[in-house]
């Protein structure tokens, strides 16, 4: 019997073995080459006038059908001049609309019929204009091509959990990103080294992990934005909660590409030891959401940290939260791109002159009009518009519409910032 | 050693058997506690408050928030039922769990296109113009949607997390109180099967 249980250790720790071989990881050197950008937020502004860069805005209606409504919208793409919307509060329904806000189809929901989703979860679009769903609860990734026709399905074999998951420009390679990786460790037989971001194959599967921390962290659920990354050019903008850095990816490489920081209240880059661990219990609260969010009010009050990150050549939209007395005070930099970087933050971005709107959040860029677009309700977009602005008549707002609002900027070289 | 390797593999088998039999049997225990913890909950929630009197209690200020947007205009309570011989309601809360809400929606207005005649409410807590507004489109909602803060019904306290359903008699008595489940399903079904059943007596 003693024997039986000696070679039962030995199996097992063989297996054990070929698993750590199998699925053994490097964790890549994260190149620095970080531009420092700083954002005042020390005496912040209630709204600041852009109108001096402002080259256009539109305000664009989407037309739902019957049945196929959105409650709400989590996140937002423009994919070859069509507008794609995610409802992951509400309907769990993924929209497209045309140029002009016509209903176009329901690429994807959360139901019975085959083709449906389990739990959608995530939605990105590629720099190919191609859309990535993903379902959580199957681990699938279901692409649709520029003309919003289905492509490829790709099912993993192992369950792992992410928050937002994206393909990596120039490869077959995608990148996910969790906040809270208590299954992905103890599926990737690597339980003392959980990691926040992986990098899997075209299979699914699990090539490399980087960002990994102790593993006494894993589990603990910590805030996550609506989204993580934003394809620019060839490469992949990486952003998290709680990080200075907005990072770029291509291929196996990860760079510090910008460092964003704050007047006051930036989180130290090791946050989890110095904020998070001496109060250990409080964070420590398994699935209880509501447990959860009442410690990172409480201890990360008076930080901030960046929400979303836009990009184009001469510009870059970084929207910002601080966590102040148990709420959020939301905070919008225009930065413009140099040796030097500019960068205009304040409350709310206002344009008085011409269009006379305050600017809700930008959520998507469009590489084909140059425009940072934004969304909002029609009831809310009543309130956006000042006195006198010509863009939309109010008594021709449906208040339980989705509306965007498309703005283009001038070319910043030639613009007094 | 290969003998004693094979033993030790049928050994291995068997173990993940045995555990996949425990854990089917734990997770039918799970559910069944669940099934019964739900079906008590249901008992004691109704018993406990059918027959509650809306002419006796005290007024609860409510606004007909589908007509009054700005909710500028409190309606005395009571007189959203006077006249009606029997009325269907559903207290909306906004926390709680959406899909069974949304799945008691679908059935309220279900029921509407069948009994056009008979009067439903919803009751919201909405703390957001824009969330209700929402709420509305998605679920196609068509009947009177009123505005009553958290906590006013007496009903609430003891069940403040989740959407539930009553029906109100020409005497503004509470009665069939319900709470739905999006994860148990039938009993919902057997709710509405019932109250269908009702209508017709009350209608003519």
């Amino acid at each position: 019997m003693p024997s039986n249980r000696i070679t039962v250790h030995f199996i097992k720790y063989f297996l054990f073995c070929s698993f750590l071989v199998q699925f053994s990881c490097s964790n890549t050197n994260i190149i620095d080459k970080a531009q420092d950008i700083h954002i005042n937020n020390a005496s912040l502004p209630d709204s600041s006038d852009i109108s001096a860069i402002v080259d256009s805005v539109r305000v664009l209606r989407l037309f739902d059908a019957p049945h196929k409504a959105l409650g709400s919208i989590n996140q937002l793409y423009v994919v070859n001049g069509q507008y794609i919307a995610f409802d992951l509060e509400n309907t769990k329904r993924i929209n497209a609309y045309d140029a002009n806000g016509k209903y176009l189809k329901t690429m994807m929901e959360n139901g019975p019929q085959s083709g449906d989703g389990l739990s959608l979860i995530d939605c990105y679009a590629n720099e190919k204009d191609e859309i990535i769903v993903y379902d959580y609860a199957q681990m699938k990734l279901s692409t649709f091509d520029s003309e919003l026709n289905a492509k490829t399905a790709i099912k993993g074999k192992r369950l792992y959990h992410y928050n937002h998951i994206a393909s990596l420009p120039g490869t077959h390679k995608f990148v996910g990103f969790t906040s809270d990786n208590l299954t992905n460790a103890a599926m990737q037989h690597q339980k003392n080294t959980p990691s926040s971001v992986d990098f899997l194959d075209d299979k699914l599967q699990l090539l490399k992990k980087e960002f990994i921390y102790p593993k006494k962290f894993d589990g603990i659920s910590l805030f996550a934005s609506p989204k993580s990354f934003f394809a620019f050019k060839d490469s992949l903008r990486f952003f998290r909660f709680f990080d200075s850095y907005v990072y770029s990816m291509e291929n196996d490489e990860i760079e510090r590409r910008y460092k964003i920081t704050y007047d006051k209240g930036n989180f130290p880059q090791d946050f989890l030891m110095t904020i998070v661990d001496p109060h250990y219990a409080d964070f420590n609260v398994g699935n209880n959401g509501v447990l959860s969010a009442k410690a990172q009010y409480k201890y990360f009050n008076g930080y901030s940290c960046l929400l979303n990150w836009l990009e184009n050549d001469s510009l870059a939209y970084a929207s910002s939260i601080t966590f102040s007395n148990g709420r959020l005070q939301w905070m919008y930099s225009i930065i413009k791109k140099g040796k030097n970087p500019l960068v205009s933050t304040s409350k709310a971005l206002v344009e008085r002159s011409r269009f006379k709107i305050t600017l809700p959040p930008f959520d998507a860029y469009d590489r084909k009009s140059k425009e940072f677009v934004a969304y909002t309700t029609g009831n809310r977009l009543k309130k956006y518009l000042l006195k006198n602005s010509q863009l939309i008549k109010s008594n021709k707002i449906n208040d339980e519409s989705f509306y965007l609002i498309a703005v283009r900027f001038k070319s910043l070289n030639a613009t007094p910032f | 050693m290969s003998v004693l390797v094979y033993l030790n593999f049928k050994g291995i088998k068997k173990e993940k058997e045995l555990n996949k039999t425990i854990r089917n049997l734990s997770d039918t225990v799970k559910y069944f506690d669940g099934l019964s913890r739900y079906y008590w909950g249901l008992l004691k929630f109704n018993s406990k408050y059918s027959g509650y009197s809306f002419n006796k209690a005290g007024d609860v200020k409510s606004y007909n928030i589908t007509e009054d947007t700005s909710k500028s205009s409190p309606i005395n309570f009571s007189s959203i039922f006077k006249g009606n011989k029997y009325s269907l309601v559903l207290r909306y809360t906004e926390i709680g769990c959406d899909e069974c809400s949304s799945l008691t929606v679908k059935k309220l207005i279900k029921l509407k296109q069948q009994h056009p005649d008979l009067p439903i409410y919803a009751f919201v807590d909405f703390t957001n113009y824009d969330s209700y507004l929402q709420w509305r489109k998605v679920g196609e909602i068509d009947f009177p949607v009123f505005y009553v803060k958290k906590g006013a019904f007496a009903f609430d306290k003891d069940c403040s997390q989740y959407s539930y359903i009553f029906t109100v008699g020409g005497d503004g008595t509470a009665s069939n109180f319900f709470i739905p489940n999006s994860g148990i399903t039938s009993p919902l079904e057997d709710y509405f099967d019932h109250i269908s059943e009702k209508i017709p007596r009350f209608q003519h």
